[in-house]
């Protein structure tokens, strides 16, 4: 672990000569922060020698006036006015950096985000709060240390969680790009909800014959150790390397020795509903999960078990031992993690006035399982009431979706596969009536438009408006609505219902993100550190998101979410190493009693008692957060770039005032 | 009134493509055609239900009601229509579904007749003096000699417009214009 | 100077013949002084338009459109419509013929019960086109004598000279020029109002069958005439040109104030030209005296 000192250099000894930027933003500041004024406070601040202004200081000729004044003007003390240093930090450090001074002695002052956009309405407080934060940075920059960059070392490998079509790419990526991958998944086979798809849009392809192909390079790639029936049970570590703890959950079958001949399936007499095909069939207690399964490995339902162990009498190769009860746990280190753990189906029973409970109420993925020739009908459409074949069927859209009372958000997939789903059955049975029930078509995808045109081509009926309630009539199902075109309510008895229910966060992402140490948005799906420019990234350095377990997306997103994970995990690990930021917290060891207050306080276990008692800070794990050095009775931890005189010398400056 | 969508008319579809309007499907009722109308705010002739009636296959609420026969055929919703759906020819083909039934306005009959029995739209006694007023030359078009308005006869005759524009025999064109016949 | 012919099957259609044959000798003589022959068509009949036949059966309106044609066809002309009608449908009937061979079979079918037959070799050109692409503005700035300078013209296109575009070819539907450019040709200024491209309300069968329906859209349309306080109103087409005088003759029958002088657009060529008013202008409800004794000095 890399010790933590600090080296003085020359500019330090000088006496501090401060140069303050104040950025326009073209008008996104000047529009309401009076930048004249400003300037001309700015000028009387002691330390101050040079104040300027420009329209765009991020520019290429902004960043240049900064450098020139470093260099031909002495200033060793940057203050930048601008917007926020979470996007433009790192550009003026390199600025201070390439005119050779220690960009740790850059101070950033947010006066867009802070006073031009909050106050825009009052140009007079705005300036006021603007001049009141220059000072504050004036102040804090006056007391900034000179601080180097750490080595960290990377391990070249990554954990992979979840199996489905983003997982995969990111697998097969990072495992091409020569890194070991470690790929968990829960269920016993990989491929995800894309397994169960019939067809995928816009192009109609057959999901398993595009899925299962990589669903088979992924077994074949020895850089991928696959952990299918699996989940994460601990992650500790860090950036570079995090410990592993993976439970293998108990198949009672040995997988070296299982062929995948399902024998053991036939004999078994206990039947099961079969969630593979959304419980609309039964498989056994001892199952293998679905045709194409990655690995084609079975596994025993433990808790439906009854333990008669017919099975393991009639498998051939003595795979299976049902005695064996206890889970395994596999544990390993990695130097990154891709988080790829897909969505749940929103639970249509929770808009009651669409009567779920209705056996010919069914969810798309149930539609898509009757669509599919290995689902519960073997590609026949059929009402589950009473097996005959609908004449009508009605698909509500926004189930879950859209609605304040259940999930705010657009589901981004809905609208194109509900129109899929029309398009499919309108091909094989040109004689049922279909009606797509919408509030908005948002076919925004590539060819998702004409998709939608060929559906309409195809007779499909589309009528604006959300339908209010589904009631049982005899046999059928009036479908009550409005129908915004008309002007008037509507009203369609259908043999079949289809809702096109919403996506959600996956089960168990609040338990995952707790144990990774990343968030969630208030939808309960990851959520990234920015969403347009890093949209893989998350608040924890070497962890990324990817594919719907981030928010609602389709399968060409999905795949490129996952891969672009995998270049951003490559891209960390390819060195061997990376630089971290000083901002850690330093122990000054003549001052430290060993108390341990600040071990017991610290959210991320970052400081240790060592055997040579010593209190020890992991500048990997620290965030530089600064409880310790707040709680330290005797005043013994420094935060580095946070040091108590830089902060008293902003609260100065803040209780000061303005003249 | 709630509008049941079952057991519409499944036929009228088909038969707007057959009678001319051959892209009624690609209509994503956006509205376009509606909103360059120039008779939607003063008339009940409203296309861009119309054209959403026709896909549902609600005939009777078109052809029962005179709004088509209210469009000036100005082909603003056509030229627009994001989606080519050609709203005018829709139109134009519910016009000829309608006649079919024998719904067809008065003044549709009147120009008709004017054709069949004068050559012309307007009727002509009245056009020969005004051209002798502004020394136009004699006439020369169909109107002035019955054997053109036999030749314009002959060719109706071959359709199914005099049935279904009710051409008579007797027809009594307005002011002092008589009827060319054998 | 156009490479087109000077030699033109004038197609008069209904409403100028036999409504306002002023406007049929203000084209007649004009043409002749621009140097264009133009060569009646015996017999031709109602082309006919979309509101009757067309509206009930296609091929009821075909025929008669090819009849029309084939007259043109027997002359080896090409066709000169002079309204906007007539140019919509038989420059529409004439492209379905040439590109639909079971349609024409069919046609000519019919046409050979009078002796006539369609075969698709000449074109259909509306009088605009022919002015303006074939004739060209320098040539008609040329021709005339008396300058418009100060007067202020509101064009009206009217629906059928732009729209089907894909049919109709004639310019850009949203933004023609080429009336425009005539026009400021005699020196008049072609103000803007807004809505300018919109119907005038007399097509389709709606004059006859709504009277009042008629008179509200075309009062809409006068209104945002008005709102550039212009002259007088120029069109090219007899029925919008009809609308535009006898609607405002029934608006002032029901008390309204609309009275802005209606000018086909060779009524006011010949008499920039020198042209006498009483053969090439003198059939108007709404009054136009006041604009040509204001700017032609002729009472």
């Amino acid at each position: 672990m890399a010790k933590s000192h600090s080296k003085k250099k020359k500019d330090i000894n000088n006496s501090p000569k401060i140069g303050v930027y104040v950025c326009h933003c073209g008008t996104n500041i000047a529009g309401s922060v009076n930048i004249r004024e400003v300037v001309d406070f700015s000028k009387t601040l002691s330390n101050v020698s040079i104040v300027r202004e420009h329209m765009y200081l991020c520019s290429e000729q902004g960043q240049n006036l900064i450098k020139d004044d470093i260099k031909k003007e002495g200033i060793n003390r940057v203050v930048a006015a601008c917007c926020s240093p979470r996007t433009h930090e790192e550009i003026f450090r390199k600025t201070l950096n390439s005119a050779n001074l220690n960009k740790y002695l850059y101070e950033q002052v947010n006066i867009r985000d802070q006073c031009s956009w909050p106050h825009f309405k009052d140009k007079e407080n705005a300036t006021k709060k603007a001049k009141h934060l220059i000072k504050s940075g004036v102040y804090r920059a006056s007391e900034l240390e000179p601080l180097e960059d750490r080595k960290l070392s990377v391990l070249k490998s990554a954990l992979v969680i979840g199996g489905g079509i983003s997982g995969i790419n990111a697998s097969l990526d990072l495992a091409r790009s020569g890194y070991k991958v470690y790929l968990v998944e829960r269920n016993p086979s990989i491929g995800g909800k894309m397994a169960q798809l019939d067809k995928t849009f816009p192009t109609n392809d057959c999901s398993a014959c595009i899925l299962a192909p990589m669903m088979v390079e992924v077994s074949n790639t020895p850089n991928i150790e696959l952990l299918t029936y699996s989940e994460i049970e601990n992650v500790s570590g860090h950036i570079g390397k995090y410990r592993i703890l993976v439970r293998k959950k108990q198949t009672s079958v040995d997988w070296e020795k299982c062929n995948g001949c399902g024998d053991c399936s036939i004999v078994c007499p206990v039947k099961v509903d079969n969630e593979f095909n959304c419980n609309m069939d039964k498989r056994k207690a001892v199952y293998i999960q679905f045709q194409q399964a990655i690995p084609m490995k079975a596994v025993i339902d433990k808790k439906k078990c009854i333990k008669c162990k017919l099975c393991e009498k009639r498998c051939q190769v003595g795979a299976i031992d049902i005695t064996k009860n206890d889970d395994e746990f596999i544990e390993f280190d990695v130097g990154s993690i891709v988080v790829t753990t897909g969505y749940d189906l929103f639970d249509p029973n929770k808009k009651a006035e669409y009567d779920y409970d209705h056996p010919n109420v069914i969810t798309s993925l149930e539609l898509e399982r009757m669509m599919c020739a290995s689902g519960p009908t073997k590609g026949e459409i059929l009402r589950p009431s009473d097996g005959r074949k609908p004449k009508t069927i009605s698909f509500i859209q926004c189930v879950g979706s859209r609605d304040e009372k259940t999930n705010d958000y657009c589901s981004r997939i809905c609208c194109t596969y509900s129109i899929k789903h029309a398009r499919l059955l309108k091909e094989k049975y040109p004689e049922i009536d279909i009606f797509i029930h919408y509030i908005d078509l948002r076919c925004f995808g590539k060819g998702y438009e004409e998709y939608y045109r060929m559906a309409r081509e195809k007779g499909v009926k589309f009528i604006r408006g959300r339908i209010s309630q589904v009631d049982s009539i005899g046999d059928r199902l009036e479908v009550s609505g409005d129908d915004d075109t008309l002007g008037e309510q509507i009203s369609v008895v259908a043999d079949l219902v289809v809702l096109a229910v919403a996506m959600e966060a996956p089960r168990g992402s609040k338990k995952l993100a707790n144990l990774l140490n990343i968030s969630t948005d208030k939808t309960g799906f990851f959520k990234e550190i920015h969403p347009k420019l890093k949209p893989v990234s998350t608040d924890s350095d070497g962890i990324f998101i990817a594919g719907a377990c981030q928010g609602p997306k389709e399968i060409p997103d999905a795949v490129g979410q996952g891969k672009a994970a995998a270049s951003a995990a490559s891209s960390l690990m390819s060195k061997g190493e990376i630089d971290i930021e000083p901002l850690f917290a330093q122990i000054i060891e003549d001052l430290c009693a060993k108390c341990r207050t600040c071990e017991s306080l610290c959210t991320y276990k970052a400081i240790k008692y060592t055997e040579d008692d010593k209190m020890e800070v992991d500048i990997a794990l620290c965030k530089g957060c600064g409880v310790c050095s707040a709680a330290c009775p005797s005043g013994a931890i420094k935060a580095n770039h946070f040091t108590t005189k830089q902060v008293r010398m902003q609260i100065l400056a803040l209780t000061e005032g303005i003249k | 009134m709630k509008i049941v969508l079952n057991n519409t008319n499944k036929e009228l579809v088909n038969k707007v493509i057959e009678y001319g309007g051959k892209r009624v499907y690609e209509c994503f009722q956006c509205g376009m055609c509606a909103s360059g109308c120039p008779v939607a705010s003063d008339t009940d002739h409203k296309i861009k239900r119309t054209m959403h009636q026709v896909l549902l296959g609600l005939d009777e609420q078109i052809l029962d009601k005179k709004a088509i026969w209210l469009c000036t055929t100005c082909f603003m919703c056509l030229e627009r229509c994001p989606q080519n759906a050609g709203p005018t020819e829709v139109v134009f083909a519910l016009r000829r579904i309608s006649a079919e039934k024998g719904i067809i306005p008065e003044a549709q009959i009147e120009v008709a007749n004017n054709i069949y029995h004068l050559g012309h739209a307007v009727t002509v006694q009245k056009g020969i003096k005004l051209r002798e007023k502004v020394d136009a030359p004699p006439l020369t078009t169909a109107g002035a000699n019955k054997k053109y308005i036999h030749e314009i006869q002959k060719i109706v005759d071959s359709t199914h417009a005099g049935l279904l524009l009710k051409i008579r025999k007797d027809w009594k064109p307005k002011g002092d214009d008589v009827i060319a016949c054998d | 100077m156009s490479l087109h012919a000077t030699d033109y099957a004038l197609y008069t259609g209904c409403i100028i013949p036999l409504r306002y044959p002023d406007i049929e000798n203000s084209i007649r003589e004009t043409m002749s002084l621009l140097g264009v022959n133009v060569y009646d068509m015996l017999g031709a009949g109602c082309c006919p338009p979309g509101g009757a036949f067309w509206s009930v059966e296609e091929m009821s309106g075909l025929v008669q459109s090819a009849r029309n044609l084939s007259i043109a066809e027997s002359m080896s002309k090409d066709v000169m419509a002079v309204c906007n009608g007539c140019f919509c449908y038989l420059k529409n009937s004439n492209m379905l013929l040439k590109s639909d061979q079971e349609k024409r079979e069919k046609v000519n079918t019919v046409l050979n019960k009078i002796g006539r037959k369609y075969q698709g070799t000449i074109s259909v050109y509306h009088l605009v086109e022919v002015l303006h692409d074939h004739i060209g503005i320098e040539k008609i700035k040329q021709s005339t004598k008396i300058k418009l300078d100060g007067a202020k013209a509101a064009v009206h296109y009217g629906c059928h000279l732009l729209r089907p575009s894909d049919h109709l070819m004639a310019e850009n539907p949203e933004k023609p020029h080429k009336l425009d450019a005539l026009v400021e040709a005699l020196g008049m200024e072609s103000v803007y109002y807004p809505k300018k491209l919109s119907c005038c309300g007399a097509g389709g069968g709606m004059r006859g069958n709504n009277p009042d329906v008629t008179l509200r859209i075309l009062e809409k349309k006068l209104m945002n005439i008005k709102y550039s306080e212009p002259d007088c109103i120029v069109t090219a087409c007899p029925f919008c040109f009809l609308q535009f005088d006898l609607g405002q003759k029934g608006l002032r029958d029901r008390g309204e104030d609309f009275c802005i002088p209606v000018f086909y657009y060779n009524q006011l060529l010949g008499l920039s030209m020198g042209l006498p008013k009483k053969r090439i202008a003198s059939l108007s409800e709404t009054p136009r005296d006041g604009f040509i004794k204001k700017f032609y000095g002729v009472d």
